[in-house]
C-alpha cells in the first residue's frame, strides 16, 4: 500500500462574513435583549423595593397626617383662646375702671363715716327727754274764758 | 338776755297780712316783751313784702309777672322756701291745696296787684300736669301766678316762733293773726291756752272750746271772704279740680298741728275735699280737725275729741 496524498484541504474560514456583517446585528439584538432583561429586572427590583418602603413608611405618613390634623385643632382651640383671652382682657379693664370708681366712693364714704363717727362721739350717751304732757280735756257745761279765737280771715 | 318775771302778762296788736295780728306773752320782763314783739312785726312785714299778692311791689307779684314765661327768677331765701312749701303741701295734699289759684281769684273778682293773667284761666288748664313751681340752681319759673295766701299766714307764725325761740327759748306765749293761732308754753294761769272755734256760720259764740298746749291751729270757712259775682255767691277757697268755689258741703274746718303752716294747708285741703270725704282723710292723717258741714253740727276727729272741753250743741 502507497499512500497517495491526500490533499491537503485549506482549512475553510469559518466566521463572519466581512460582506454580510449579520453578526453584528446579533449581537445587537442579544446586547438590547440582554439589556431590557436586566432593565426589567432592575425595575422590578427598584418597583418591589418602593412598594416596600412605602409600605414600611405608611405608619409614619399616617402619623404625620394624624399629627398634622391635631396641630390644626391645636391652632383653632389656641386662635379661640386668644379671642377669649383678648375679651377677658377687655373685660377687666372695665373692671377695673369700676373697681377704681367704686374705690373713689368708698373713700368719699369712709370720710363721711368719720364725719359721721366724729360727730356720734360727741354726742351724749344720755338725752333728757322733756316729760310728755297729754291733754284729754274734760268736758265742761260752761264756756270757758277764752285766750283767742280761731276763725277764718279770708287768706 | 330776758328776765324772767312771773304774773306779768303782756299784750300787743297790730295789723299784718292784712289781719289782725296779737301776741299774748307772761312771766317775762317787758323789755324782752318788747324785743320779741319786734322780732315779730319784722317777720311779718318781710312776709309782707315778699308773699303778699296785694302789694304791687313785692316778690311774688314780680315773679307772678313772669308766669308762663319759661324765665327762671331768682328769688330771696324766704319766697324760695315759701315756694317750696307750698309745692311739698301741693303733692301731700294730693293736689287739694295748690296755690295756682290766683288767676281763678282773679277771674272771681278777688282780685290782688295786677299780673296781667288775662289768659290766666286757659293757661291753668292746659299746664295742669306740668309742676306748676319749678326750681332750679338759678331761681324758680312758675306756669301760672301763684296764691300764697293759703300759706303765707302760717309760714309767717312759723318764722315769727322761730324768731322769738331764738330770743327767748323758754318763752310762754299766744301769737295770733287773722285766726291762725301759735302757742308755746303754759296760758298765762297755768294749764293750756284756752282756744275757741268760731261759728262760720256768723254766731257770736264759738262753736267749741279746746286746750291747746304747744303747736298751731288755723281755720278756713266762708265766714268771710263771700261776695257775689256773675249773680252768684262766690267765696276764697278755690277747688284746683274745679277752679271753682270749693262746693263740698262744709261751712269751716279747724285744723290742729304741731306746724302753723301745716295746720293752714291742712284746713283748705280739708275743706275742699268735702264733708263726704274729709272725715276718713282726716282720720287717716291723724289730725285734729274740726268741721262744721252745712246741713248738721260740729263733727270732729278723735284726736280733736281729745283736746275738746266745750261744745256748744252739748252745752
Amino acid at each position: 500500500m502507497t499512500d497517495r496524498p491526500v490533499p491537503v484541504r485549506q482549512p475553510t474560514a469559518v466566521g463572519p462574513s466581512p460582506r454580510h456583517p449579520w453578526h453584528l446585528g446579533t449581537y445587537l439584538g442579544v446586547s438590547i435583549g440582554a439589556y431590557a432583561v436586566l432593565l426589567g429586572g432592575v425595575t422590578s427590583a427598584q418597583s418591589d423595593a418602593d412598594a416596600a418602603l412605602i409600605e414600611a413608611r405608611r405608619p409614619g405618613v399616617e402619623a404625620a397626617a394624624a399629627l398634622h390634623a391635631a396641630h390644626d385643632r391645636l391652632e383653632l382651640d389656641v386662635a379661640r383662646i386668644a379671642a377669649h383671652y383678648t375679651d377677658a382682657a377687655r373685660t377687666y379693664e372695665r373692671l377695673a375702671e369700676r373697681v377704681a370708681g367704686l374705690d373713689a366712693s368708698l373713700v368719699d364714704l369712709a370720710a363721711t363715716v368719720a364725719e359721721v363717727d366724729g360727730s356720734a362721739a360727741s354726742l351724749p350717751t344720755r338725752v333728757a327727754l322733756p316729760a310728755v304732757r297729754r291733754t284729754v280735756a274734760a268736758p265742761v257745761a260752761v264756756m270757758p274764758a277764752l285766750h283767742a279765737t280761731t276763725g277764718a280771715s279770708g287768706g | 338776755m330776758t328776765v324772767a318775771l312771773p304774773g306779768f302778762v303782756h299784750r300787743f296788736e297790730a295789723r299784718a297780712l292784712g289781719s289782725p295780728l296779737r301776741f299774748i306773752v307772761h312771766d317775762v320782763d317787758r323789755r324782752s316783751t318788747e324785743r320779741l314783739w319786734d322780732e315779730v312785726l319784722a317777720e311779718f312785714a318781710a312776709v309782707d313784702a315778699s308773699l303778699s299778692r296785694f302789694r304791687d311791689d313785692s316778690e311774688i307779684t314780680r315773679l307772678n309777672r313772669y308766669a308762663r314765661s319759661d324765665r327762671t327768677l331768682p328769688v330771696s331765701r324766704r319766697l324760695s322756701r315759701a315756694l317750696v312749701a307750698a309745692d311739698r303741701a301741693r303733692r301731700v295734699t294730693g293736689g287739694r291745696f295748690d296755690s295756682t289759684v290766683l288767676a281763678d281769684l282773679d277771674r272771681l273778682g278777688y282780685r290782688g296787684a295786677d299780673v296781667d293773667q288775662a289768659t290766666g284761666q286757659a293757661a291753668s288748664r292746659a299746664a295742669g300736669s306740668l309742676r306748676p313751681i319749678a326750681r332750679s340752681a338759678d331761681g324758680f319759673r312758675l306756669t301760672d301766678p301763684i296764691d300764697l295766701g293759703g300759706i303765707g299766714k302760717g309760714l309767717a307764725l312759723r318764722w315769727a316762733t322761730a324768731r322769738i325761740e331764738r330770743v327767748c327759748q323758754d318763752a310762754a306765749f299766744l301769737l295770733e293773726a287773722g285766726g291762725d293761732i301759735v302757742a308755746q308754753g303754759p296760758a298765762p294761769e297755768g294749764g293750756p291756752w284756752l282756744i275757741g272755734i268760731e261759728d262760720p256760720a256768723g254766731g257770736s259764740r264759738p262753736v267749741a272750746v279746746a286746750l291747746h298746749e304747744a303747736g298751731a291751729v288755723a281755720t278756713s270757712s266762708v265766714r268771710i271772704a263771700r261776695w257775689r259775682a256773675d249773680g252768684r255767691d262766690v267765696h276764697h277757697l278755690i277747688d284746683p279740680t274745679t277752679r271753682e268755689p270749693a262746693d263740698g258741703g262744709l261751712l269751716g274746718v279747724t285744723v290742729a298741728h304741731r306746724d302753723p303752716a301745716w295746720a293752714e294747708v291742712w284746713s283748705k285741703a280739708l275743706f275742699v275735699a268735702g264733708s263726704r270725704a274729709i272725715g276718713d282723710l282726716a282720720r287717716a292723717r291723724g289730725l285734729a280737725a274740726w268741721w262744721i258741714p252745712t246741713d248738721g253740727p260740729l263733727e270732729m276727729t278723735p284726736a280733736a275729741r281729745q283736746v275738746t272741753t266745750w261744745v256748744a250743741a252739748e252745752s
